[in-house]
């Protein structure tokens, strides 16, 4: 490595930083000030810089500027560059202009960058702890992984600045060297290579480069380096064993630190520095002229995405739950509000940032949790966390030494690992701090914000932070503009936009049909609104955009089915049109019962709901409604022999019911099929217990079949084993009919009678189960009855005991034994 | 001298870690000279670290595998003025850990109690030689001293193995010991009533989860204690590391030229953490067993293999030893295991490739 490169007084200096360190804030911030330059280059969206000045706005922070495009396939992807306050890039900006200096993003648009990765928060470590370098470095210097291992180097020793580029090269020139270079690297490069070279042309002072540390040496070889220097760069991987480049500046236990490659000379302290002065007195400014002998490829500029149809820049705000890597989707640094208290604190010359976390810990314990925590244990964890920190040998308490000191002192149970200890949830939650962002409302936002915020404001239903139910009356026309309104939000997951109720969610239809909406102000409600702009810019165009794209994802009926209703609930007539072209095509490719059983009942909601819709989505539920309906028959009828679970049979029998209820003006054949499926079901010999006894339920109930048809099935399927599932298929569909039809239960309470105890009991669970269908008083009912016909008094049975089951099945079955001793031994005729 | 020591290690069965790993720390302790270490401690507490975790370089060997964090707040709750608590499951080398840190801290790992039911507090504390009592009345000469009244007057850690089998009142012995760091013997005359604990005291406790667990532990001893979990290995290479080193060491204390091939090993050692964590490697969930599956007696299993092929076959292990000795390890009461055991080696053993694998799948007809 060059240690021209550490020089920060050179014309080009290569600031090297991992994004959100505050130690690389605070010294950039200082090195601005001193240096004065008259342009800052900062590893960015290049595109964004158009509206850098927006960044000046009485923002507060976290924010993050979202990119997004869809591509010429439709296809859509967005991202995010998160600031905080102690980003070392949010420094660079806001200094930077504020010092009148040129600033401007230099890396690749994210439409250009999408091409190689999916990252989605463009500030977020990479990988890093598999870079055998890094692993090396984490043994030798005992710590467990990457973040740890920049704690110990960077973070808690807050070198100088001059320290600080040493170090930070070097860690980087070599995880640079070790971690190798893909193609997503080397584009970026070249184009922040090109900014880089502009910006010196153009501008006469010295330039500022601000980008992650691993480019850092990159764009120097590739704009200043020698061919010796390219060459060393990218092949130093081939020739030295990462452990033989471990810092000189570690203080190991062992280790032999004179190591003779080229390495350990260029980075004796003394020697470098007077390297460097030479090397300026040698060439003052000559570096500009450097620049333009530069690789002649990297003057090419920026390639662009081809594909990218529609782009987007725009500022969100973010918060430190989303920042943290614990919780966080590829975030950057964990426990955000540790390092903002860090950071704060040392700009005001103040150490032990630990103690005000440690309170806030206590504080969040004692309001949210209602858990107090004793002096005895608060000292300990105090004590435990300083002897950790001068075991770890870091100069004040750090996050892990804090996270470590809690443990030890106060959990005093087995650690379970998933299901944390509150105390340690509350400390993990004081150190990821509750800081959210808020957008400046100067701010540009994208249009589609502008006219969800209006809309919400006009009819006085935006957001507050108390949760605000709303009744929406559908046949009320604004009630009914609102309720399209807010399925939109809904379907595009804005959270705090919840619908409660539904007209048709239980089996009554009210006279007014009025849904029931919660409306409240949540963290994420802004920051969701803006990055649902990647589905379009206004609101009906974005909530079809999503919509569709759902139901591509996971092609299939039911789906389909669903956001048919979803599309119609939003009042979106082409959408809802198109949905039910395709899906009649669909319909007859779907072979899976349940699921066109699952759309079938999508489907019947929907019939339910267009009665009241106002706004008329469709021509004809009742078409399709009807093809579901005989395609649900139709693979019923032959599938029914099929082992399927209860449950979802159960459903689709009551919606086939309901569906015929409904087709019935309308269709008699449809009715007449139907009959018929049931009645063929109900004969086959190889149908499954439970869809028969379904069957038979409904037949029974349209007086299909009469009683002894009934009782004749009952006998087929008398045996211990089946009788259960028979009974449950039958109560389920037709359990208002068995309440009124005394003979039925004379006969099943014979069945039952004929059993002996163990046939009893090995029917009695299935059994049971089957009459939980019934209500504990439509059960009581039931019981009195078969008292009543088998002519038993009350007094024989006691209804009211409170004898729990087992103990019941315990003593029919000491009865049992009891009776068979009895028998055995000829003490008593009992038969 | 050596080579006496190293006879007499020889002979002892099972030599505790002071004298098993004297050399390491010597050299240890003479690197820590200078260096600042809590009072009465042997060696520094990164020393105590790098003993326990080993350093290739520096001629260390690794002896337990966990991560650093955690022994970093065992060794800290040492200098601190609470005990330290090992929990965690059977075989997860909680008593392995105890020992060793002992041995590194005090140079001396055998002030030992061992907890059970008939426990007592005589077992404890002290008792006496009951012919000097008569003649001479209570005396320090009359006084027999137990593990922590030894512990106290010379300044090292006690260790108490599984404390929660103990009946609460007599763990609650440990309470004025362990707040006071004094312990009273009234017997004795005033001036040494009071038995006052010398710097580089304190206690190691360890209870296994499976069993009583700490429920039952009174609050005012768990407020004394800093507890920490024991972990099973979660990565399958250390853990093979693992076994593969101590079952050679065995097989070397007991005289036998066996080796563990690697692929026998690595077939037990992945038959023990798919079973442990009720999962195959490749992700298909297991139904979990009720007997342990620790580490240990992965060790215990691949000894006892060994020691098979040797006296019984051609002399190697090879999958059919493997699961004879499994079945002793895994089977102990619960009838159900049996079939968990048999679906386990019909679903995810019966595919695997490799010659172990198929010996090993081919042996399950040993199964009851």
């Amino acid at each position: 490595m060059n240690p021209r490169i550490l020089d920060s007084a050179a014309d080009i200096v290569f600031f090297p930083v991992r994004h959100h360190s505050p130690t690389a804030a605070l010294l950039l911030s200082s090195l601005l000030k001193q240096v004065k330059p008259s342009a800052v280059l900062i590893e960015g969206p290049s595109d964004y810089n158009e509206q850098l000045s927006e960044l000046l706005l009485d923002h507060q922070l976290p924010i993050a500027i979202y990119s997004y495009f869809e591509d010429a396939l439709g296809e859509r992807s967005g991202a995010f560059y998160p600031f905080c306050e102690y980003s070392p890039e949010w420094q660079a900006v806001t200094q930077g202009l504020r010092q009148g200096a040129k600033v401007e993003f230099i890396d690749l648009p994210w439409a250009d960058l999408s091409n190689y990765s999916r990252r989605r928060n463009l500030y977020s470590d990479e990988d890093q702890g598999s870079i055998p370098y890094i692993k090396e470095l984490c043994k030798q210097l005992e710590v467990d992984d990457f973040s740890e291992l920049w704690d110990k180097i960077i973070e808690i020793e807050d070198p100088p600045l001059p320290e600080y580029m040493r170090r930070c090269h070097y860690l980087c020139y070599h995880m640079r060297v070790f971690g190798g270079n893909d193609s997503e690297t080397i584009a970026r490069e070249e184009c922040m290579a090109n900014f880089i070279k502009r910006a010196a042309e153009e501008t006469k002072g010295k330039v500022v480069v601000v980008t992650g540390g691993m480019h850092s040496y990159a764009l120097y070889a590739r704009l200043l380096g020698t061919e010796e220097e390219k060459h060393e760069f990218t092949h130093l991987k081939e020739q030295v064993e990462p452990d033989r480049l471990l810092p000189w500046w570690l203080n190991f236990d062992s280790g032999d630190l004179s190591t003779n490659d080229s390495e350990q000379h260029a980075s004796d302290g003394n020697v470098e520095d007077h390297e460097v002065e030479d090397h300026e007195a040698d060439q003052g400014d000559e570096d500009h002229d450097e620049v333009e002998r530069a690789d002649e490829k990297a003057c090419t500029p920026p390639i662009s995405n081809p594909t990218a149809a529609v782009r987007g820049l725009a500022l969100t705000p973010y918060s430190y739950e989303r920042l943290d890597s614990l919780t966080g989707y590829e975030s950057g640094m964990p426990t955000p509000g540790f390092y903002h208290q860090v950071f704060h604190d040392r700009k005001k010359n103040k150490a032990d940032s630990y103690r005000v976390l440690l309170m806030n810990t206590i504080t969040t314990l004692r309001k949210k949790k209602k858990q107090q925590i004793s002096s005895a244990d608060l000292i300990a964890v105090e004590t435990s966390s300083c002897a950790l920190a001068a075991l770890r040998g870091h100069k004040e308490v750090w996050r892990t030494d804090l996270i470590d000191g809690v443990i030890s002192a106060v959990l005093k149970d087995e650690r379970n690992f998933d299901i944390p200890h509150p105390f340690l949830l509350a400390i993990e939650e004081s150190l990821r701090g509750d800081i959210v962002g808020r957008l400046s409302e100067k701010a540009k936002v994208p249009p589609l914000v502008q006219e969800v915020e209006t809309t919400l404001r006009q009819w006085n239903i935006y957001p507050e932070k108390a949760e605000r139910i709303l009744h929406l009356e559908l046949g009320d026309e604004l009630a009914s503009n609102q309720s399209m309104f807010l399925h939109k939000l809904a379907v595009l997951q804005i959270p705090g936009i919840v619908l409660k109720a539904s007209p048709f969610d239980d089996d009554f239809e009210d006279i007014q049909p009025i849904e029931t909406w919660s409306v409240q102000q949540t963290t994420g409600f802004h920051a969701a609104v803006i990055e649902a702009s990647i589905y379009g810019n206004t609101l009906k165009e974005a909530a079809m955009a999503k919509l569709l794209e759902d139901t591509q994802r996971d092609k299939n009926t039911a789906s389909a089915a669903k956001s048919l209703l979803a599309a119609c609930l939003m009042g979106i007539k082409e959408l809802a049109t198109e949905l039910q072209a395709s899906l009649l095509e669909q319909i007859q490719q779907d072979s899976d019962l349940l699921r066109v059983g699952t759309a079938l009942n999508h489907t019947l909601y929907l019939a339910k709901y267009d009665r009241v819709l106002r706004s008329k989505p469709l021509e004809s539920v009742q078409e399709l409604l009807l093809a579901f309906f005989e395609r649900c028959l139709w693979l019923l009828d032959s599938q029914g022999a099929a082992s399927y679970e209860n449950r979802p049979i159960e459903f689709l029998m009551k919606s086939l019911m309901e569906t015929d209820e409904q087709l019935k003006s309308s269709s008699p054949a449809a009715r007449a099929y139907f009959l018929d499926v049931l009645k063929r079901l109900r004969t086959a010999a190889n149908t499954a217990a439970f869809i028969r006894g379904a069957s038979c339920g409904i037949l029974w109930t349209r007086n299909e079949i009469q009683q002894e048809a009934l009782v004749e099935d009952l006998t087929y399927f008398s045996s211990p084993i089946t009788i259960g599932e028979f009974l449950n298929g039958l109560i389920a569909l037709a359990k208002e009919s068995l309440k009124q039809r005394d003979d039925l239960l004379k006969s099943l309470d014979q069945f039952l009678l004929s059993f002996s105890v163990d046939q009893f009991l090995e029917a009695l669970p299935k059994t049971r189960l089957a009459f939980s269908a019934f209500s504990p008083r439509e059960r009581h009912m039931l019981a009195t009855k078969i008292l009543k016909l088998t002519q038993a008094t009350s007094s024989d049975i006691d209804l009211e005991s409170d004898l729990d089951m087992e103990s019941a099945t315990q003593m029919l079955i000491l009865e049992d034994r009891i009776s068979a001793n009895l028998r055995k031994y000829g003490l008593r005729g009992l038969n | 001298m050596n080579s006496k020591k190293s006879d007499s290690n020889q002979e002892i069965q099972r030599p505790p870690a002071e004298m098993l790993y004297a050399d390491e720390l010597k050299m240890l302790a003479q690197e820590d000279a200078k260096q600042a270490k809590p009072e009465g401690w042997l060696l520094s507490p990164r020393s105590v670290i790098r003993f326990i975790t080993g350093d290739k370089k520096a001629g260390l060997q690794p002896k337990f595998v966990g991560n650093r964090s955690f022994l970093e707040r065992c060794v800290v709750a040492l200098a601190t003025s609470r005990g330290l608590m090992l929990i965690g499951e059977p075989g997860t080398a909680k008593s392995y850990l105890s020992e060793l840190l002992s041995a590194a801290i005090s140079g001396d790992s055998t002030l030992t109690i061992q907890g059970s039911g008939g426990t007592t507090e005589d077992n404890i504390r002290y008792s006496w030689n009951y012919a000097l009592l008569l003649a001479e009345g209570p005396s320090p000469r009359s006084l027999v001293p137990a593990p922590l009244h030894r512990g106290m007057q010379k300044g090292k850690i006690v260790r108490f193995e599984e404390i929660t089998r103990c009946p609460l009142e007599i763990q609650d012995t440990l309470l004025s010991v362990l707040s006071d760091r004094v312990l009273a013997i009234p017997e004795l005359p005033d001036d040494e009533r009071m038995l006052f604990a010398k710097q580089g005291f304190n206690i190691i406790a360890t209870a296994n989860t499976r069993d009583r667990g700490v429920n039952e532990m009174s609050a005012a001893l768990k407020r004394r204690f800093n507890f920490e979990t024991v972990q099973a290995i979660r990565d399958i290479n250390e853990e093979m590391e693992l076994v593969q080193r101590e079952t050679t060491k065995l097989f070397k204390r007991a005289s036998i030229p066996v080796e563990m091939p690697a692929d026998v090993t690595q077939v037990l050692v992945t038959a023990f953490h798919e079973l442990r964590n009720a999962k195959t490697v490749e992700g298909q969930a297991l139904e979990g067993m009720t007997t342990v599956m620790s580490t240990a007696e992965a060790i215990s299993t691949g000894y006892a293999a060994g020691l098979h092929a040797y006296y019984y076959s051609s002399g190697s292990p090879t999958g059919d030893h493997l699961v004879h000795s499994l079945l002793g390890t895994a089977l102990k009461d619960n009838p159900d295991d049996i079939k968990k055991l048999r679906h386990y080696f019909n679903h995810a053993v019966r595919g695997r490739k490799g010659k172990v694998w198929q010996e090993f799948y081919e042996a399950h007809k040993h199964l009851p």
